[in-house]
């Protein structure tokens, strides 16, 4: 009954005056202020969350093949291959690594569902707002992880948390920007160590671009830090492995630069394919009192003069200014370097990470009770000659008084520093435990690395 | 009359060369406003690229687009009749415009039954429409055709009929002497009558160009632009484009023309007269333009049985009534309200 | 040039491409051509009228002829039966339908012949014919035949109505429910 009143009321004769109501809708939009954004001139601001396009953080996939198996149009192509590292200590077994060779995704096929992001465990994919990738072939809409990793600058750090909300553990772990590149610091390990083992080609020039990389945060750590300590100890109060990672220690001139504790933490630095998950803290201590719009100010500047499109520089401010607003700093080079955004390591690029560096160093003091240090001091200088100009470039950059760089062998140099400090073992462990702790590691985890850490200094005291 | 000299040709030749030329550019311009009207109506920008300023030289990057793309002729279409359809539609529309009045002696050809030959011209496309959706051999494009015929012979009868009323009201056919007989425009004097026939002359009109919301003919999203589903390159723009935006004009022009009082001023008043009559009949035009675009936009498309009764039950029994009011009107009224 | 010259030219010319076209009319294996070939008669028909200063005639040819029968008879052949391609429609009374034809046409012309023979019509000065004229003579000397025809035509359009008409209550009343 209700519907046939309805209908009967619809039906009711208006004489036309139904029409001229809805000319004057439509007139009355001839004159309202248009909204319509320009695209090409003029773009939108999308949400941070946009879901343009997916991103890849290489160094955080492990080839475990989720996303290619749930992808529902079998759009992304994986290429791996297995290496097989040196145990870590004497007698272990030789682990096994895979190593990402090839990462594409077929935009052409995508259908932009985002399970392979859900899917993904090890935060490796994600969703950028970048949207601008059209291409004139079809074949062309395959990108490879080079493109993928490069998206990865646009991907906005989440959200902070509501107030009062559940503090997670590890701080920094939550944002996915943030997380460390461990993977390219402990690969060179194995190349420094045993050469024969894993092919040259395949890892070494990582360590060469994260060789360099300090030589130029060496320089903006000094501009920057009010006083670089030479000392270890201020450092250690922070966070030892962050020390460690940070390049300030170059400034005492020596090419031993590390302490043994820093060695110590650094060595049992475990990859993420190891034990222990990747994101560690790092925060190093520069410059809290920078202003966030400063900050971003700057960036947007630095970017811009770089030759960044504009939404690029915009969107790595504006990470910068994240960053700033909720007092995380990275070191200090995503300002300065030229990949300024530490998560947007591009292959062949020099590696932003400062944290990478000292560890690509570290090797070399290493293998102590593994090989001679005649032996390794000639792998050494091999390594760097053939393979890694960078890693010969560097000292002679950083020292050029220094007679031979290349044939001094860090392990000679170490080894007196090492044996320098004064710390027993177990003090070493108890020091680093309280850290670990201070950090907010979990206790299982920060036994792990104080053990770690007490087994390098026993080691060192050989 | 007949005395023709080698300068008459001369004459001839000229103003036809003029009349190809005009045309479609003022084609192009109506296009454009369609393009910019009917994205403002719709709250959007329209074109603003092409030519750089708001996009006004779209239509000739369009054209220039349309000239290089390949023409095609479908194997199972009749390539003769395929070829000619284009052509039936495009003259009639131009012969039309030879005896509008844009002032009162800027016309091509002042024939005594304008009106007359404009409605016998005008309905020639008719044909074009079927012999381009018969030769296409698509469905698509024959239901197009037949439903154009059936829509443009539905709806000349209450063309016809309303412009009847206003030659009536004038006493003649000539449309210079339809515009000189309204010293107010018919759409205001006589009351009721003029306007009831303007509007009935303007509702058909619209449905005469198969415009929303009388497109079932190129419903695009039922039947594929119709009759002409099988078009492209050139043919597409002179079997469509050209003939729909010219054709709009031109009612435009000829609405202008028989009831809004042509080239004259709107109404009446001594200083107005000043204006020239030109642009009388172009903002006059624009006006009507105008209305065409505001109701494209604004209105959904009717279904075609809904289109054939508008037509016969609605349209063409009042304009008989319009006609017996009108002669009415013609012998009775007092002389001093004519 | 001469206008005489060149009226005749145009005369010629129209009437050659007029009888080719009837001929096709009746030659050509296919009726939507065949409907085609008589637009373009009638339109041929159409010039000569100009030629003649007969505007009425002619664009009432065109409007009525061209614009509406020919199109009702597209539309018919199209909604029923209209191949593209050759499709024969011929049946055994074709030779008939010749003989018809050209008797018809020895009379017509002898008729015309017979009465318009050297008549000169005068197109231009005081006595060209007007519309004007043609209005009064239908509405005074013939309105009965004209108003007869109009009857007729009217008779017609309802006879159609009524053909084309279904009384169908019993589904108007299904609709409303």
């Amino acid at each position: 009954m209700l519907d046939e009143r309805k209908l009967s009321a619809a039906r009711k004769r208006t004489y036309g005056i139904g029409l001229l109501k809805g000319m004057a809708v439509t007139l009355k939009h001839l004159f309202k202020h248009n909204t319509v954004i320009e695209y090409p001139d003029e773009k939108q601001d999308l949400g941070p969350r946009t879901r343009g396009v997916i991103a890849l953080k290489e160094e955080n996939c492990t080839v475990c093949m989720l996303c290619a198996r749930e992808c529902p149009d079998w759009c992304i192509y994986i290429d791996s291959h297995k290496e097989t590292l040196p145990p870590k200590r004497e007698g272990g077994r030789p682990r096994k690594r895979n190593v990402l060779d090839r990462f594409a995704i077929d935009y052409a096929l995508c259908m932009y569902c985002g399970i392979c992001v859900e899917v993904c465990p090890y935060d490796a994919l994600f969703w950028s707002r970048e949207f601008e990738y059209a291409e004139y072939d079809i074949r062309q809409l395959t990108h490879e992880k080079e493109k993928l990793s490069d998206w990865m600058a646009t991907v906005l750090p989440p959200p902070a948390l509501e107030a009062g909300a559940e503090q997670p553990g590890q701080p920094v772990a939550a944002t996915p920007a943030a997380a460390a590149p461990a993977p390219t610091a402990v690969a060179p390990a194995p190349t420094a160590v045993a050469p024969a083992v894993q092919p040259a080609g395949a890892t070494t020039p990582t360590p060469a671009p994260s060789m360099s990389a300090p030589a130029e945060t060496t320089e903006a750590d000094k501009a920057r830090l009010p006083a670089p300590p030479a000392h270890p100890a201020p450092r250690a109060t922070t966070d030892p492995e962050a020390a460690g990672r940070s390049p300030e220690v170059p400034t005492t001139g020596q090419e031993t630069v590390l302490s043994d504790q820093e060695k110590a933490v650094y060595q049992e630095d475990p990859g993420p394919n190891v034990d222990v998950p990747a994101e560690q803290p790092q925060p190093v201590a520069l410059e809290r009192s920078e202003d966030a719009e400063a900050v971003y100010q700057q960036v947007l500047k630095e970017q811009l003069d770089k030759g960044s499109s504009a939404q690029v520089a915009e969107a790595r401010a504006r990470v910068a200014r994240a960053k700033a607003e909720r007092g995380i700093k990275r070191g200090p080079t995503p300002l300065t370097v030229d990949k300024p955004v530490p998560s947007a390591p591009t292959k062949g690029a020099p590696r932003p990470e400062p944290s990478g560096a000292p560890e690509a160093k570290a090797p070399q003091p290493d293998p102590g009770p593994v090989a001679a240090p005649a032996e390794a001091g000639a792998a050494g200088s091999d390594e760097a000659e053939t393979s890694a100009p960078a890693a010969a470039k560097e000292p002679a950059a950083e020292e050029p008084p220094s007679a031979e760089p290349v044939s001094t062998p860090d392990p000679q140099a170490a080894a007196p520093a090492v044996g320098g400090s004064d710390e027993t073992p177990d003090q070493v462990f108890e020091r680093v435990l309280q850290e670990e702790k201070a950090k907010g590691s979990s206790d299982a985890v920060a036994q792990g690395r104080a053990k770690a850490a007490r087994v390098k200094a026993e080691r060192a005291q050989k | 009359m007949f005395e023709l000299n080698l300068s008459d040709w001369q004459i001839l030749l000229v103003k036809l060369g003029l009349v190809l030329a005009i045309v479609p550019a003022i084609t192009l311009v109506a296009g454009y406003a369609e393009h910019k009207v009917m994205a403002h109506l719709q709250h959007r920008l329209g074109p603003m690229y092409p030519g750089g300023f708001h996009g006004w030289a779209t239509l000739l990057a369009d054209g220039l687009k349309f000239i290089y793309k390949e023409d095609i002729i479908p194997a199972a279409a009749d390539r003769k009749v395929f070829s000619l359809a284009p052509l039936a539609i495009f003259v009639p529309t131009v012969l039309t415009v030879l005896v509008l009045p844009l002032d009162e002696t800027l016309v091509v050809e002042e024939l005594d039954l304008g009106l007359f030959y404009l409605l016998a011209v005008s309905s020639i496309s008719t044909i074009g429409m079927l012999m381009a959706g018969w030769s296409s051999s698509n469905k698509y494009a024959l239901i197009g055709a037949l439903r154009a015929a059936a829509q443009l012979i539905a709806y000349e009868l209450p063309i016809v009929l309303s412009a009847a009323v206003a030659a009536m009201l004038a006493g003649t056919l000539s449309l210079n002497g339809i515009v000189e007989a309204q010293e107010w425009p018919f759409v205001l004097w006589p009351p009721g009558i003029g306007l009831i026939a303007f509007l009935v002359f303007f509702g058909a009109g619209v449905a005469e160009l198969t415009r929303p919301p009388f497109d079932m003919p190129v419903a695009e999203s039922e039947i594929i632009t119709g009759a002409f589903t099988e078009y492209s390159g050139m043919r597409f723009i002179f079997s469509t484009f050209f003939p729909e935006v010219a054709n709009m004009v031109i009612i435009s022009g000829v609405a202008t023309t028989l009831f809004l009082g042509g080239y004259q001023p709107i109404v009446p008043l001594g200083f107005l007269d000043a204006v020239p009559g030109l642009v009388w009949f172009t903002l006059k035009t624009a006006f009507m333009v105008f209305m065409l675009l505001w109701i494209r936009p604004t209105f959904p498309r009717l279904r075609e049985d809904q289109l054939q009764k508008f037509a016969w039950k609605f349209l063409i029994p009042t304009s008989l009534v319009l006609i017996l009011a009108a002669g009415a009107w013609v012998l009775y009224a007092p002389e001093g309200l004519k | 040039m001469n206008a005489d010259v060149v009226r005749e030219v145009f005369f010629w010319g129209v009437g050659a491409i007029m009888v080719i076209a009837a001929l096709r009319v009746v030659t050509t294996q296919n009726v939507v051509h065949a409907a085609l070939y008589l637009v373009g008669t009638l339109m041929g028909a159409a010039a000569l009228y100009v030629l003649l200063l007969a505007e009425f005639v002619a664009w009432a040819q065109v409007l009525i002829y061209v614009g509406a029968v020919v199109v009702l008879m597209l539309f018919g052949l199209m909604l029923t039966r209209a191949p593209i391609g050759k499709a024969n429609y011929d049946n055994s009374q074709r030779p008939l339908a010749a003989v018809v034809a050209a008797v018809l046409f020895g009379v017509m012309s002898w008729i015309l012949i017979d009465a318009f023979s050297g008549t000169e019509l005068e197109l231009a000065g005081e006595n060209a014919p007007r519309t004007q004229d043609i209005g009064a003579v239908i509405f005074s000397s013939y309105v009965w035949p004209f108003e007869i025809v109009s009857v007729l035509l009217l008779a017609a359009l309802i006879g159609a109505v009524m053909i084309a008409r279904r009384d169908e209550p019993e589904a108007d009343k299904e609709v409303g429910s």
